[in-house]
Parts: C-alpha cells; sequence; structure tokens
C-alpha cells in the first residue's frame, strides 16, 4: 500500500518540499549515476551522507570507481574540491596547513597558509597508507569542522565533506583507522566490482585518460538548503525508539547479535542513524522519517563502528553481517504480539 | 479532548484502541492460559474427590470461580507491561499499511492525520489452535471432573485374610467329618453346607467383619450344640442297648429299654443333626433286631458318639491353640467331648465333660472315652487298651490349686456328684473322685454310677471348679486368665504381682496385663501333654469369641511381637 500524501503539521516538513527536494536530488543521483555505472545503490547512500552532512569513508580495491565518485560530486554539485593523496610520509601540516614565515615591511611573522582540509570537498584518497599521526589531523576539521594550528583556530568553509578511500587492510603499506578516525565517518561504504554487463557499458562508453562529462546539478547554496531541509524532516518518538534500542543492542550482552561484539556502537552511531534516516526520508520524498528508513542505513552506519571479538572474525563473521543481524532481531515494535495472536497479512 | 482532534485522528485513534485492546486480550489470555489449566485441573480433581466422597460441590464451585478470578487478575498483573497502547497500536496498523511511521508522526504531531482507508483493516488475527487449547483443555478437566463415574469412598485397604476364621474352620470341619461318620441325615447336613458356604462365599476382605464373625460364631455354636445333643443321645441309645442285650425279650426290662430306645430315636430325629433315617429307624424297632443286629447297631452308635466326641475335642483345640498367640482361653467348643478327654479346656459345664488333656487324670466320667488322656474307668467308658486307666487319685494338680472335693457320691467317692437320677450303674465307679487337688478340669471323681448321663459324679467330673484353672469359663467366660499359666514369665514384672490384671480382657490394650501368674505351674509330666495346658483351646464364645477372632493374622502377629 502506498503511502498516503500527507501534509505538514506544525512542526513537521511540508510535503510539498520534501517532494522538491526529492526531485532534485533524483536529479543528482542521475547525474551521478551517469558517470558512475551499476552503483546506483552506492550512489543513493553517497548522496544520503552528504544530504546528512556527514563524511563517508568508501572501501574497495583500486580502480573501482572510489576517486571518480568523489569526483564527480565535485563536478555536479559544483562544490570546491581538494584531492589529498594519503602516503606514509605524510605530514599532518600537510593536511591541515602551515604556517609561513612571511616578511612584510621589514617584519617577520607566520602567517597560516591553509591546507587542503580548506575546502567544500575533500577527497582524502587511499586515507589509510598515512600513518596515524596523519590520519589523527583530520580528526578535528571533520567533527568540528574547524582547525587549530598554533593555537589559531580556523573555521572550516560550509559545507565540508571528506570523502575518503581506503583500500582493504589486506593490502600492504596500510595503516587501519584508529577507532575515533572511523567513527567520524557517518558511512563507510564498500565499492564492489562491477558486474560484466556494467563493465561492458564501462568499456563501450569510457577512454582511458578521458574524463567523463557531467553536468552540474545544484549549486552549494541548493545543497546547504537541501541540507537544512534534511534536518527538518520528522522524526517520530516510536522511531527514535527504535534507533536506540538497535544501538542499545549492539553492545554485548544486549542481544543475540552482539555476542560477536567486543564493542558496540556509540551514541555518534545513534545521531548518524537519525540523521541518515531523515536525509533517505528526503531523498524519497517524505516530510517525517520512518523505521524502514532507519533500517536502510543501519548498515552502512554501524558497520565500521562495530568492533568484533578475535574469535568472531576467526569464525569469519564480519561487521555488516553482524549489523544485519542486528537490524533482523530488534523488532520495530517494541513490545511484541502474544502466541495468540498473529499480524495479519496486507490483502 | 476530542474537540481539539479532527475526524481522522479520532478514527485512527479508534483503530489503534482496538488493535490495543485485542492485543492485550491475547497477552491476558497468554498469561492466563497456564494458571488456569492449573487452577481447572486442580478443580477436576477437587470435584472428583468430593463426588466420591458424596460431599457437596457448591464449595468447589465456589472457590473455583475465586480461582478464576485470582486467576485473571494475576494474569492482567503479570502481562500489564506488555500491553499495547495507543502508541503501541497506531505503529502496528501503520506496519501493516506500510505507511512509514505515518501515524507514529501524525500523532507525533509531525504531519497532518492522513485519511483513513474505505475497506477494513485487519491488521491482526486470532491464533485459534494456540487460543482455544487452554479453554478446551480446561472445559474437559472440569467435564471430566463433574461426569467421569466415580465409585463409593475407597475403604482402607486391608489385606485379605489368610485364611477363615477359626469358627468357619470348625464348623467345616464339622461338617466333613460329619459327613464321613455318615450319621446324619443328609439333607439336613446340606442345609448345614449350605450355611456355611454362604459365609464361605463372603468376600475375603469380610471374612473378619464384626457381622461375619458374629454369624459364623452363631453357626458354630449352634453345630456344637447339635453335635453335643447328638452325641450325647448316640451315647445314650448306645447304652441303653447294651443294656438290652443281656436282657431277655419281652422282659419288663426290656420293653423299658425298648420304649426308652423309641424315644431316644424320636429325641434324634428331630434334632438339628438328625440321625440318618435307616438308622433311626433300626433304633425305634431295636427289639426286633436280633442280637448280632443289635450288637452292629450298638457297636455303630458308640463309634459315632466317640467321633462326635472326638470331632470337637481334637479338631478345635489343636487350631485353636495355634491361632492364639497369648494363650488365652477361648473355648470354641460349646462343651467338651462327651467323656472323652480332649486336650481342649471343657468350657461348658456338662456332665461328660472331664477335663482336658492338659490336666491331670480325669477322674471317672460317664463318657469318657479316654482317647487322650487316661481316665479312670468307668461303667460307660469305651477306653482302648491303647489308653489306660489311671486310679483317681493320681490327679497331677498343680500344688497350691487345691480343688474342693465334691460331695461324697452314691459309690462313695468323696468328691463325686449327689446320686443322679438314672439307675444305677454296675460299674463300681473306681474313680474315688477324692483329689483333694484336682489338677485343671479333672477336679474329683465322679463317682458316678450307672448310665445315666445326669447320673451322680458328672458334677463332679465338671472342670468348672474354682481351682480348675483351665479356662472354665464356658461360652461366657473364655476361659480366664487360666492360660497364661502355662506361659514363660514375661516383661511385665508380673511374677510377683497380683491382682493387677486388666479387668478386660476382651479388649487389651498394649501395656494391660492380661493375666499374672506367681509362677508357672510345673510340667505335667505325666500322661497330660503340656502344649494342651490351660484349656486355651476352649471353645469360647460370645464376648470371648469376637474378642480372639476379631484379630486378623496380621493383627495378631503384631501383637504376638509385642508381646515376645
Amino acid at each position: 500500500m502506498d503511502t498516503p500524501a500527507s501534509t505538514a503539521a506544525a512542526g513537521g516538513l511540508d510535503p510539498s518540499l520534501a517532494q522538491d527536494a526529492a526531485k532534485t536530488l533524483g536529479q543528482l543521483r542521475s547525474a551521478i549515476a551517469n558517470v558512475i555505472f551499476g552503483q546506483e545503490e552506492l550512489i543513493e547512500l553517497a548522496v544520503t551522507g552528504l544530504l546528512a552532512g556527514g563524511h563517508i569513508l568508501l572501501e574497495g580495491l583500486p580502480g573501482l570507481g572510489k576517486t571518480e565518485l568523489v569526483k564527480s560530486f565535485s563536478k555536479a554539485l559544483r562544490l570546491d574540491t581538494k584531492r589529498v593523496q594519503f602516503t606514509p610520509d605524510l605530514l599532518p601540516g600537510d593536511i591541515t596547513g602551515n604556517p609561513v614565515l612571511q616578511e612584510t615591511n621589514g617584519e617577520r611573522r607566520f602567517v597560516f597558509q591553509p591546507g587542503p582540509v580548506f575546502t567544500n570537498l575533500m577527497l582524502a584518497d587511499e586515507i589509510n597508507r598515512a600513518s596515524p599521526k596523519t590520519q589523527s589531523a583530520l580528526l578535528e576539521a571533520m567533527q568540528e569542522r574547524r582547525v587549530t594550528v598554533l593555537g589559531q583556530t580556523h573555521v572550516l568553509p560550509e559545507p565540508f565533506f571528506v570523502l575518503a578511500t581506503q583500500n582493504p587492510i589486506e593490502l600492504e603499506g596500510t595503516y587501519p583507522l584508529p577507532e575515533a578516525q572511523v567513527d567520524r565517518f557517518l558511512f563507510k561504504l564498500e565499492v564492489l566490482r562491477a558486474a560484466p554487463e556494467v563493465l561492458q557499458k564501462i568499456v563501450a562508453q569510457r577512454r582511458l585518460g578521458e574524463e567523463p562529462m557531467l553536468t552540474p546539478v545544484m549549486t552549494r547554496e541548493e545543497l546547504l538548503n537541501l541540507i537544512a531541509l534534511a534536518r527538518r524532516v520528522f522524526l517520530p518518538p516510536v522511531v527514535a525508539e527504535y534507533i536506540a534500542r538497535l544501538v542499545n543492542a549492539s553492545h554485548p550482552g544486549q542481544s543475540q547479535a552482539a555476542q560477536a561484539i567486543k564493542y558496540g556502537a556509540s551514541p555518534r552511531a545513534a545521531i548518524g542513524l537519525a540523521a541518515a534516516a531523515r536525509a533517505r526520508a528526503l531523498i524519497q520524498g517524505r516530510g517525517y522519517a520512518g523505521t524502514e528508513d532507519v533500517q536502510a542505513v543501519a548498515k552502512p552506519v554501524l558497520q565500521h563502528r562495530l568492533i568484533l571479538h578475535y574469535q568472531a572474525r576467526l569464525e569469519g563473521l564480519t561487521a555488516p553481517e553482524v549489523t544485519n543481524r542486528l537490524v533482523a532481531e530488534v523488532p520495530v515494535e517494541a513490545k511484541a504480539l502474544p502466541r495468540t495472536l498473529a499480524a495479519a497479512k496486507v490483502s | 479532548m476530542h474537540a481539539d482532534m479532527s475526524d481522522e485522528e479520532i478514527l485512527w485513534r479508534a483503530q489503534a484502541g482496538a488493535v490495543a485492546r485485542r492485543v492485550n486480550l491475547g497477552w491476558w489470555w497468554q498469561c492466563l492460559a497456564p494458571a488456569l489449566i492449573g487452577i481447572n485441573l486442580a478443580g477436576a480433581g477437587s470435584l472428583l474427590l468430593f463426588r466420591q466422597l458424596r460431599w457437596p460441590l457448591l464449595p468447589v464451585a465456589f472457590i473455583l470461580i475465586l480461582g478464576w478470578f485470582a486467576a485473571g487478575g494475576w494474569a492482567w498483573w503479570r502481562g500489564r507491561k506488555r500491553f499495547y497502547g495507543v502508541r503501541e497500536g497506531l505503529l502496528r496498523l501503520e506496519t501493516h499499511l506500510g505507511w512509514h511511521n505515518v501515524l507514529s508522526a501524525a500523532a507525533a504531531g509531525g504531519v497532518r492525520w492522513p485519511s483513513v482507508p474505505e475497506e477494513g483493516m485487519r491488521v491482526i488475527k486470532w491464533r485459534w489452535g494456540q487460543s482455544a487449547q487452554p479453554l478446551l483443555a480446561s472445559v474437559a478437566f472440569l467435564l471430566a471432573g463433574l461426569f467421569v463415574p466415580v465409585g463409593p469412598p475407597p475403604k482402607p485397604y486391608l489385606p485379605p485374610p489368610a485364611q477363615l476364621p477359626l469358627s468357619v474352620q470348625e464348623v467345616q470341619k464339622w461338617t466333613d467329618l460329619l459327613k464321613d461318620q455318615k450319621l446324619v441325615e443328609p439333607a439336613m447336613m446340606e442345609t448345614w453346607e449350605q450355611r456355611l458356604e454362604q459365609l464361605k462365599n463372603k468376600p475375603a476382605q469380610d471374612w473378619y467383619g464384626q457381622e461375619s464373625l458374629e454369624a459364623a460364631e452363631s453357626l458354630h455354636n449352634q453345630m456344637a450344640k447339635e453335635i453335643d445333643t447328638l452325641g450325647k443321645n448316640l451315647k445314650k441309645a448306645s447304652d441303653t442297648l447294651g443294656s438290652m442285650q443281656g436282657l431277655p425279650a419281652n422282659s419288663t426290662a426290656s420293653n423299658d429299654l425298648d420304649s426308652a430306645l423309641g424315644q431316644q430315636a424320636a429325641n434324634m430325629e428331630n434334632g438339628g443333626l438328625p440321625l440318618r433315617q435307616d438308622l433311626d429307624k433300626q433304633l425305634a424297632e431295636a427289639k426286633d433286631l436280633t442280637p448280632k443286629q443289635l450288637e452292629d447297631l450298638k457297636k455303630k452308635l458308640e463309634d459315632g458318639a466317640k467321633a462326635l466326641g472326638a470331632m470337637q475335642s481334637g479338631g478345635v483345640s489343636s487350631s485353636s491353640l495355634g491361632q492364639n498367640p497369648l494363650g488365652l482361653t477361648s473355648s470354641p467348643s460349646p462343651s467338651a467331648s462327651f467323656g472323652m478327654s480332649a486336650p481342649s479346656t471343657p468350657s461348658l459345664p456338662d456332665p461328660y465333660n472331664t477335663g482336658s488333656p492338659g490336666s491331670p487324670p480325669s477322674l471317672p466320667a460317664p463318657y469318657n472315652t479316654g482317647a487322650n488322656s487316661p481316665s479312670l474307668p468307668n461303667p460307660y467308658s469305651s477306653t482302648t487298651p491303647s489308653t489306660p486307666s489311671l486310679p483317681g487319685p493320681v490327679s497331677t494338680a498343680p500344688p497350691g490349686l487345691p480343688a474342693p472335693p465334691g460331695p461324697p457320691g452314691p459309690s462313695g467317692s468323696p468328691g463325686s456328684a449327689p446320686p443322679g437320677s438314672g439307675p444305677p450303674s454296675s460299674s463300681p465307679g473306681s474313680s474315688p473322685g477324692s483329689s483333694p487337688g484336682s489338677s485343671p478340669g479333672s477336679s474329683s471323681g465322679s463317682g458316678s454310677q450307672g448310665s445315666n448321663t445326669n447320673g451322680p459324679g458328672q458334677v463332679g467330673a465338671h472342670s468348672n471348679s474354682p481351682n480348675n484353672g483351665t479356662g472354665s469359663g464356658g461360652p461366657g467366660g473364655g476361659g480366664g486368665a487360666a492360660g497364661l499359666n502355662y506361659e514363660a514369665p514375661t516383661d511385665l514384672r508380673a511374677l510377683n504381682k497380683v491382682g493387677e490384671v486388666s479387668k478386660n480382657q476382651q479388649s487389651p490394650q498394649p501395656g494391660d496385663m492380661l493375666g499374672l501368674s506367681k509362677s508357672a505351674p510345673p510340667k505335667n509330666t505325666g500322661n497330660d501333654e503340656a502344649g494342651s495346658s490351660g484349656g486355651a483351646a476352649g471353645n469360647g464364645s460370645g464376648g470371648d469369641a469376637v474378642w480372639r477372632q476379631e484379630l486378623t493374622p496380621q493383627e495378631r502377629a503384631k501383637l504376638n511381637r509385642y508381646f515376645k
């Protein structure tokens, strides 16, 4: 049964605005899908993450289109974009910026030279190839959207997104991201290998060394409006309660699925879930979020925040699998039906 | 409150309330079901019990209803945390409709209420299989409790007795012996057998019931009395025939005896154990019999009398002694043998009772055949050569139990009874009857003269003397405490006590003294048998018999162990 067309109440989002936003966001997804073939779900989640104002960690083998995805967003959104290729010898100052000694009128003083972090869309390519010290340089920038250098705090421009890519940690020359760093990313998205049909399309339409053409969809201001609109999406109490139960169930002893978990999700994860659910609701043209939205974004929000037991990892369990189990285990209704009753099927 | 609500909100909240109520009912029922089954199961058991005990069922119904209400309250209390409210109802509705929490959002003020769909919403449905099971089980339990047939209240289980009561056994034995003797009219024997069968055919558990014991005792006494009467009559007839043998035919004496025989035949014909008709006829026409036939008839009657006497004496005593753990006197035989010494204690004051075999040699009694105990010669005695007669003074009564000598009889026996009414016997009455300390059951000699069974000396021969000490109480007395005389001293420290004997020996309590004896009497080393002492085999009747026979073998064994 289709969702009825709802009208905004006093504190809710006007459905017409939501519909317009959904239309615009649909154009954005289509534009990027013209460049990145066969990754519609990835694109939708990336749009959701951006709309929620979160940072996104893209994980996948080299050559799967991670960097291309970020560049596509940059072009489609007409955002200022900077790319940093993380290497083992990269220093924190190479990201945040360094004070440079300048002589003006015979007076020498340090002048802050902003680093690549001062942009709207920062592509941190192969972020796990840098040392943890350099990785940590992004912590303040990602969370507080500002950088402090030599006692001076510098505010980052709005919007500020970090779209980082990383290779699987099994590859040589990689450093696993510290938990605190990982927690800053709203989503962790896995970029999967394309299917043969998709590959055929890629081969047919792309030329080596030739940048694909992408038409911009919206301006920076429009994106900021959409982000503000997403924040106004109504989150019913039952959905908030569901998010709380889901996050709580990720902690050891709180659920069956959590038996494989050593450390569960943080409150930041719950906030991220709510924000992502709102963004997804807006993408779908609704002024209110639902539990289905939470379930849809639970995996990219939670999977990189769950630290599994060593034994569970040995058994081959992965964080995405555990997340799926969590979602399946925690019911939408806080109170179950008695055995004497059953939910009727939808006719 | 409803004034602020839109129509949609009212409708949606009503729908959610209905869902919530149904869910809450489901939870309540799920919590209630186990308790309900338990209560109804217990109620069914109570109903069965009350019905079996014939108690009114109203209290059970009241308690059952009370239990239902209590269980209902408990189920509500237990399930209340799972109960749905409107919020949960709305969530259930929107989940069912796939409406992405629009109702929850509307309820929280995020969006406006959507319109209610026209088609009815059946969000949840009952699982009738699971829902109805407890109810059906409860109803089945209660119906079973109400309508399953129940029997009468169970009697406390008593293991069936191993053997019939003594009185029945004895009547059976007597019946068998009487049939073997072929003295009694068969038709009458069948009547006796039928009465016996009625007793035997009762359920084994009822054999020792009061009613059965009384009936058995009645039959026993009746048969004993009839046997006694028949024995006496046979003996009389035998004696009369003996007297006739030496007399010339058609003499006055012979005629008198013939008429007496006719009278005796008539008596025997009318008794409870009537003489067989052919014998009775021969007896009535004895005058016409040849000497040889007379001799045969006399022999037959003598044998019959002897057998009847032995019947009552031998069979009874052995069994009763063996069955009496306390050694208390019981006298199943209403009268002792007809002058035949029997191992049992003579309990009836009949003139033919000459004492028990445990007693010292009895003084001559008219019918003492001396079967088991030596007896003094008397004219009616049919003592066999194997039973030597002892002189009267050979009484071996225990010292200290002197029997007062009876009055001198006509034969000069100092202890004999006064002269009887019968014709004097030519028998000298050799028993002096002067035994000063007569033994139990023997007392002084009879000095009986003549064949009159009621003749002199019989009183003296009767054992119911103060010195008897052999359970001579007869049917009512049951022999008293004499049976303890031969018991070994018990732990009751009774050896030095005198007189503190329980007054109620028919219903003794543990610890009651049933009898006292300063010392066990010396074992009789004579011809008497210690095993038959005290006349414990006396065939008591009435209360004594009931006391003896109301105990089951198990109870007797327990009492026996206790007193050991």
